[in-house]
């Protein structure tokens, strides 16, 4: 998934400048970095718990297609037009919006989100270590640690991680470029040995083996929700949702030579979130059909039974370059709070605190539940970028409002996303709606929120 | 040099590949096909940072 935020890192930044046209970059290399990126540590868990969730081959199959297929969309029609228009970082579209204060906002439940999903990533790569060393590690569903050998093998890669975040990120995101294109393959020999293990012999019969020993269908396993088609539509459209309608990638975009780049994402969504999520989904499967009873959700030994040490180092690889550029940004969105800090240090903290949570492998096992909601917190600020730039002055009303009037809190947008958080939550406690929803109709909240309360705001001022 | 690191490494990549679909045409054990998995990948990190390294700076 997306899981992992872009390293997209230029010797020049232009983070408060628009990017210049000597600097612009081609459709490869968006390809390139789509597909690298989207090969994380949580895929291993994402596949799993669709199928934990009880969906059915043809649910999985299609809805992936259609949902991957509206998010590369979203890439192309939403963010990359806006990208290529003002060519701007997104915090500093943002600032010019909503003002420097709410953007400090903004960064804090960024970096809080961030740094849940490295200790997410940490606990895939934990699960390779169990496979060495054999002590019992979380069963499927446990939100609690389970054996001191998990808390140690989880804190010692979380400090590992950690550490290389704050001290050589460089090294490590040459490291994950390099690892990129063996992964893609060790996930496609997960997906080729576990069909075959699963007893499909001819690709004839793929159809068939997949409706009847994989994706079954029928009730989801005990704590999960079922997922019918509409769940993996939405999940697959929704999961890098704060990257794309979200607006995060218009600091990716803003290099573009052509908004239509957008659709260089396919290569990320269907590589990473389709042929990877259904190989880590075949994983299990085979696991469930071996053993009935093993219901965990541990991306080491289900490597390793496939694929053996190359299996695990895949894991160990996938967790590991995806917490790190994850650790290094959740650092950057604390040290914003105060830029005079140290960033090791922040970072170093940041990680620690990524490894304390990985220990509870609450958010590895709600993982869906997880992505949703990043989304639901981010997306709002993506709809004020989206009206701000397309809608306010039709309606009569200044674009870029804190940017002309020098304020450092533009309460509309501040409202705007603080309310449609609010509704969004009362709509999935109260009205029953699923979490993997609301962020539809919450886009839809916030924009018609952010005229009015523009509207109201621009008079008052 | 770069050249033949640029060869090794996509051999890397098809000795990482080949076994997984030898092992699905009932060609090879799993053992061995994993076995070969492994060479591949060791291969790999050996040979690409030669050529890919270079071509990043």
């Amino acid at each position: 998934m997306t899981d992992q935020p872009h390293s997209h890192d230029p010797v020049e930044e232009f983070e408060r400048e628009p990017v210049p046209q000597r600097a612009l970059l081609g459709l490869k290399s968006y390809v390139g970095q789509f597909a690298g990126e989207h090969v994380a540590g949580t895929e291993l868990m994402i596949g799993p718990l669709f199928l934990a969730a009880g969906v059915s081959a043809f649910d999985l199959i299609v809805g992936l297609i259609v949902g991957n297929l509206l998010a590369v969309l979203s890439w192309t029609l939403f963010t990359a037009p806006i990208a290529t228009r003002v060519r701007l970082t997104l915090y500093f579209q943002l600032e010019k919006i909503c003002g420097r204060k709410l953007v400090t906002l903004y960064n804090v439940a960024n970096g809080v989100m961030f740094t849940f999903l490295a200790g997410a990533m940490i606990t895939v790569s934990a699960t390779a270590l169990g496979v060495w060393f054999k002590f019992p590690m979380p069963g499927f569903g446990d939100l609690m640690p389970n054996s001191l050998g998990w808390v140690v093998a989880v804190l010692a890669a979380g400090a590992l991680f950690s550490f290389v975040a704050a001290y050589g990120y460089k090294f490590v995101s040459e490291f994950a470029n390099m690892a990129v294109p063996w992964m893609v393959v060790v996930f496609i020999a997960f997906g080729i040995i576990g069909l075959r293990q699963l007893g499909l012999t001819s690709l004839g019969d793929f159809w068939h083996v997949a409706q009847t020993v994989i994706w079954k269908g029928g009730d989801p396993m005990p704590g999960q929700v079922k997922f019918t088609f509409w769940h993996v539509m939405f999940f697959a459209w929704f999961c890098n949702m704060a990257w794309h309608i979200g607006m995060a990638d218009l600091s990716l975009f803003r290099y573009a030579k052509k908004s239509w780049y957008g659709v260089a994402s396919a290569a990320g969504m269907f590589i990473g979130h389709f042929m990877a999520w259904i190989a880590a989904s075949i994983l299990y499967a085979l696991q469930l059909h071996q053993d009935p009873a093993n219901t965990a959700v541990l991306p080491g030994p289900l490597a390793y039974r496939a694929c053996g040490i190359a299996g695990l180092l895949c894991v160990i690889a996938a967790g590991w370059t995806t917490a790190n550029p994850t650790l290094y940004r959740a650092g950057l969105a604390f040290q914003s709070l105060v830029p005079s800090s140290s960033r090791f240090r922040v970072t170093l903290l940041t990680g620690l605190v990524a490894s304390v949570t990985a220990v509870f492998p609450l958010v590895t096992m709600k993982l869906l539940d997880f992505v949703a909601l990043w989304g639901m917190i981010l997306m709002p600020m993506g709809a004020v970028i989206f009206v701000d730039f397309w809608l306010l002055e039709r309606f009569g009303l200044r674009r870029n409002y804190a940017e002309a009037t020098s304020a450092a809190f533009n309460w509309a947008a501040g409202l705007a996303w603080f309310l449609t958080m609010a509704i969004c939550t009362a709509l999935v406690q109260f009205a029953g709606v699923q979490i993997y929803f609301v962020s539809l109709p919450g886009w839809f909240v916030t924009a018609v929120l952010y005229v009015v309360l523009s509207k109201l705001w621009q008079k008052q001022s | 040099m770069k050249r033949i690191a640029e060869i090794l490494s996509w051999l890397a990549l098809g000795i990482t590949l080949v076994p997984a679909c030898l092992f699905f045409a009932d060609k090879l054990g799993l053992a061995q096909a994993q076995a070969w998995m492994l060479g591949g990948t060791v291969l790999w990190f050996i040979a690409t940072p030669f050529w890919m390294e270079h071509k990043t700076t």
